[in-house]
């Protein structure tokens, strides 16, 4: 087996090659190792790397699943591996190794796939690029002075320069679907509640994050989410059923959908004119395919709902920098944390449990709003994020003022956060490249529970207007 | 009089048995109607349960065609926080909330009506419902119809004053910290606070109390609260947590025995300190019935460290989660919150609870999801955990010193009282008080069973065979109010 036919698989084709016994799963790890060693001085994707363990388990018998085999990368927040450390990408949070598995990596490992390593991510996930103090800078794999987009960053850049088919990501304002979009992967953060933080959290961001994967193919993203939607007891509360194996459902088309489009922000801001036309264009291929389009925004208060994010947001910081600061008796400072994390730190400290319920309250009423509107609105279209992938140091994480350091994100993360907020749906297709070569993603949003309507449009689209051949350009 | 019922015949009856004599015609809603109303009017002035009367509308209602449902007829109330009614008020019991009428019906109410019950009237509560004794400046203390001297519980105390008075065969109640099986504890009646999530809080509010509460009702049998579960449980569109898996029917469910149970019993407190002896005897004759039905029964504690616990849930969900909500309502009403329009207790709670910060609150759900955590570990040995519902038998009214602004005075004793409740709330567990032990005084004295997340089915099976087992229905005949 050589170089361009490992990558030319996605994670499922892959794991046939390995019950065919074309390859064995020793080979396919020994593939990976290969590529990461070679890729990862330009791409930074991988801050942690257990080669020996990854060949190791590569050796040993396997759980028969759809992944068999399939070696895959975790990202640098939660998916807990006893042994390895977890540091979200800080300089606070010491590289103890941790004791406990994560329930998520349990779901991976049932699924056959094979951890190896750990991936980049921007300290504790809060930024839509991969830079961070601790690790320094992730790449895009499509053009290496481009960020990789965040916080799930290291994952997406892994994917997209062929290291693994499939990685770990994870979600509290976009962080699965904007690396997606920048990297041109199939990324999806699923309901609330549809996977489980156990053993160690409960409802992360209070509710707004949710773990998930990054693919290349929209049947990896729905195998994943087979695998991961599982619910241990403990969980404080659990997502709507799953309508079936989502892997058999995309086999089926989706009924004639009626899907609602924005071609700008919620405030009227427009978008880079090459996402603008990327958004229209999807629009139009979906109008082909005989679904029925229109362009038409949900009654958010959009305005209202960021701040409410903000609040929720923040609060976890300053809770997560408490806790850490208990744990290590070293208190948050620029010492050890960036000047952005300090200055959401210190913002965070003075939001008060009123407050911060009231935010939570605030995105539940505007939940049943959007809920109203998906009464007669299938799939919402939107785009990932504003602009194409921006260039890396665009952000100075340097900067402990929020509105100044915060400013380059205004327009480029346009809806994200409201799947989060409304714990909805949304999945980034790569459907568009801009002139310059870069991934323009596109966002397909759900009401809660419509995963499956969700994966169906994907497939669809993605045998009308398909991307696969587009990774054997990547060149790095 | 111009009822053609007589109350002992009305009384006999819970209220599927009420729903069945005017699905055969035997008696017509306006009867069963007045039926109730005329007990309201007898008893009332004595237990001070109901504390809104919408008589009228409720009258006109059970004259007009209803709704096909499993209680289609039924005379019911609601408790005086949330379920609300188009028409009637709801004050929490305070006079910082104007009395005026809501606008339109909540989720629940409406699907509460869609069942045919017919609501005429709003129940008695502590202010906001933040105790375990039903006794409010606005509306005075509710009484206990077993011992008009004794605390009815709470907060649904005027609901459970009501139910076991005879005046209703069930009321709406809801629970953040027990208050649907303290008051089912005092008044002996039967009282389920759901799974988080199996029913909607809609349309105007989320979670409750960020999935800290619960609603339900307090009812004379087992059936009635399955069916009143089956009657309000799912999601409605918009709801932020999906409600768990669950039987088609539960009060299909309860007519099958439940499997072999393995049960823990507890008999002290979590620090392990002694609870009163009716306590104890009321959660040992319950342990003793279920092994007599076959099930098996040891003594064990779940691994719960108390202090971390009850930090997170008074100053976190308690203090901060009242803060929110007055704050909340002067931004509804536009009247500022002022000392002089709450109670003492309420007032400090609230001063506490506006100190509470964000990181701290985070931290207390942190602290909520490893208990939960632990119990499904405990969960994992047994199915079914029993303790006292309360740590003695009801207290007199006038014990708990609410007035006082101290709250080592006013709030503290409440949680000596409340040993065990208000750790299914963090949790989200179902949990069921079953009235099967009265004392010496003949006040009854409740036992506690919880089941894992998303189990109610195992509790109202539980409960449907020991309520065969050793009925109370004849002991409610021995109220005289």
């Amino acid at each position: 087996m050589n170089f361009t036919e490992y990558s030319g698989y996605d994670a499922l084709g892959l794991a046939a090659l390995i019950v065919k016994k074309k390859i064995s799963a020793r080979e396919a790890m020994s593939e990976a190792i290969a590529r990461a060693e070679a890729q990862n001085p330009k791409l930074n994707a991988i801050v942690f790397m257990d080669a020996d363990g990854g060949r190791a388990a590569a050796k040993g018998k396997l759980p028969k699943g759809p992944f068999t085999g399939v070696p895959m990368l975790l990202k640098d927040m939660r998916a807990n591996v006893a042994g390895w450390p977890t540091r979200s990408g800080s300089r606070m949070v010491p590289a103890t190794p941790a004791t406990a598995q994560s329930n998520t990596v349990t779901s991976f490992k049932a699924a056959g796939l094979i951890p190896f390593g750990k991936t980049n991510v921007p300290e504790f996930g809060i930024l839509p690029t991969t830079e961070c103090k601790l690790y320094g800078a992730a790449h895009n794999p499509w053009n290496l002075e481009h960020s990789p987009g965040g916080s799930s960053g290291g994952s997406a850049a892994a994917v997209a320069a062929g290291i693994v088919p499939i990685a770990h990501a994870t979600d509290g304002g976009g962080s699965i679907r904007i690396p997606a979009s920048a990297c041109g992967l199939v990324g999806m953060k699923a309901s609330r509640g549809r996977v489980s933080q156990g053993p160690e959290a409960g409802d992360a961001t209070s509710g707004l994050s949710m773990d998930g994967v990054v693919t290349k193919s929209v049947r990896d993203t729905a195998a994943a989410l087979d695998a991961l939607s599982r619910i241990d007891y403990g969980d404080p509360y659990w997502a709507p059923p799953a309508e079936g194996s989502y892997l058999k459902g995309i086999k089926r088309k989706p009924k004639r959908l009626r899907i609602a489009f924005s071609t700008k922000m919620m405030n009227g801001t427009a978008h880079d004119p090459e996402v603008t036309a990327a958004v229209k264009k999807t629009a139009k291929l979906c109008e082909g395919l005989g679904h029925m389009v229109e362009e038409r925004d949900p009654p958010l208060d959009a305005g209202g709902l960021v701040n409410a994010f903000s609040t929720v947001w923040c609060a976890n910081v300053a809770y997560q920098l408490d806790m850490l600061e208990q744990q290590t008796g070293v208190a948050p400072s620029l010492q050890v944390v960036e000047g952005l994390t300090l200055g959401l730190y210190h913002m965070g400290k003075a939001v008060s449990a009123v407050a911060l319920t009231q935010a939570r309250q605030m995105m539940m009423r505007e939940g049943r709003k959007l809920a109203a509107w998906y009464e007669t609105t299938d799939v919402w279209l939107t785009a990932t994020l504003g602009r194409p992938p921006m260039k890396l140091g665009t952000i100075n994480v340097d900067e402990t003022d929020i509105q100044k350091g915060f400013a380059p994100n205004f327009g480029y993360v346009p809806f994200t956060s409201m799947q989060n907020s409304t714990g909805t749906p949304g999945i980034n297709l790569p459907l568009n490249w801009s002139k310059d070569g870069l991934p323009l993603g596109v966002q397909f949003c759900a009401r809660a529970g419509g995963e499956m309507t969700l994966l169906k449009l994907a497939a669809e689209l993605e045998k009308a207007s398909p991307w696969a051949h587009r990774y054997s350009q990547v060149r790095i | 009089m111009g009822w053609s019922m007589a109350f002992a015949e009305y009384a006999s009856y819970d209220g599927l048995g009420l729903a069945a004599l005017i699905a055969k015609k035997k008696v017509k809603p306006i009867e069963l109607m007045e039926a109730a109303i005329a007990r309201a009017e007898a008893v009332n002035p004595k237990i001070n349960a109901i504390v809104f009367k919408d008589y009228d509308r409720a009258k006109q209602t059970a004259k007009g065609k209803l709704p096909k449902g499993p209680f289609s007829g039924v005379p019911f109330l609601l408790k005086d926080i949330a379920g609300n009614c188009e028409g009637m008020p709801t004050r929490n019991a305070s006079a910082f909330i104007p009395p005026i009428p809501m606008p339109k019906d909540d989720y629940l109410v409406g699907k509460f009506k869609a069942s045919g019950l017919i609501p005429f009237g709003k129940t008695n509560t502590p202010e906001f419902g933040l105790v375990a004794t039903t006794e409010s400046k606005l509306y005075g203390p509710a009484r206990n119809p077993w011992n008009l001297e004794h605390s009815t519980g709470g907060s649904s105390g005027g609901s459970g004053a009501a139910v076991a008075a005879g005046i209703v065969p069930l009321a709406h109640a809801n629970d953040g910290g027990g208050s649907i099986r303290i008051p089912a504890s005092a008044n002996g009646l039967v009282g389920l606070k759901p799974s988080r999530g199996r029913l909607s809080h809609g349309p105007d509010v989320g979670e409750s109390l960020d999935g800290i509460a619960n609603d339900l009702v307090v009812s004379r049998s087992v059936r009635d609260t399955a069916a009143a579960l089956d009657a309000v449980r799912g999601m409605m569109p918009g709801d932020p947590v999906a409600e768990p898996p669950g039987p088609e029917s539960y009060l299909a469910a309860i007519r099958r025995k439940p499997k072999t149970l393995r049960v823990a019993v507890n008999l002290k407190r979590l620090d392990g300190t002694a609870l009163h002896p009716d306590s104890v005897a009321a959660a040992k004759r319950a342990a003793k019935l279920c092994e007599e039905l076959g099930h098996h029964v040891e003594e064990a504690t779940p691994n719960l460290h108390l202090p971390t616990l009850l930090d997170a849930f008074v100053g976190a969900f308690w203090m901060g989660g009242l803060a929110a909500g007055l704050d909340q309502v002067a931004a509804l009403t536009g009247q500022p919150l002022t000392k002089q329009l709450l109670e003492p207790m309420t007032w400090a709670m609230y001063q506490e609870g506006k100190k509470v910060t964000a990181s701290q609150y985070v931290r207390a759900k942190a602290v909520s999801n490893m208990a939960s955590r632990e119990m499904a570990r405990f969960h994992e040995t047994y199915d079914v955990w029993i303790t006292p519902t309360l740590a003695r038998p009801p207290e007199r009214n006038g014990y708990f010193r609410l007035d006082s602004e101290d709250l080592d005075i006013s709030f503290r004793p409440q949680l000596e009282y409340v040993p065990f409740t208000w750790v299914q709330n963090m949790t989200g567990q179902p949990a069921m008080n079953i009235p099967l032990y009265w004392n010496k005084d003949n006040l009854p004295v409740g036992t506690q069973f919880v089941a894992p997340f998303g189990d109610e089915e195992t509790l109202l099976r539980l409960a449907a065979q020991l309520e065969k087992a050793q009925p109370w229905f004849h002991r409610y005949a021995e109220i005289k109010v």
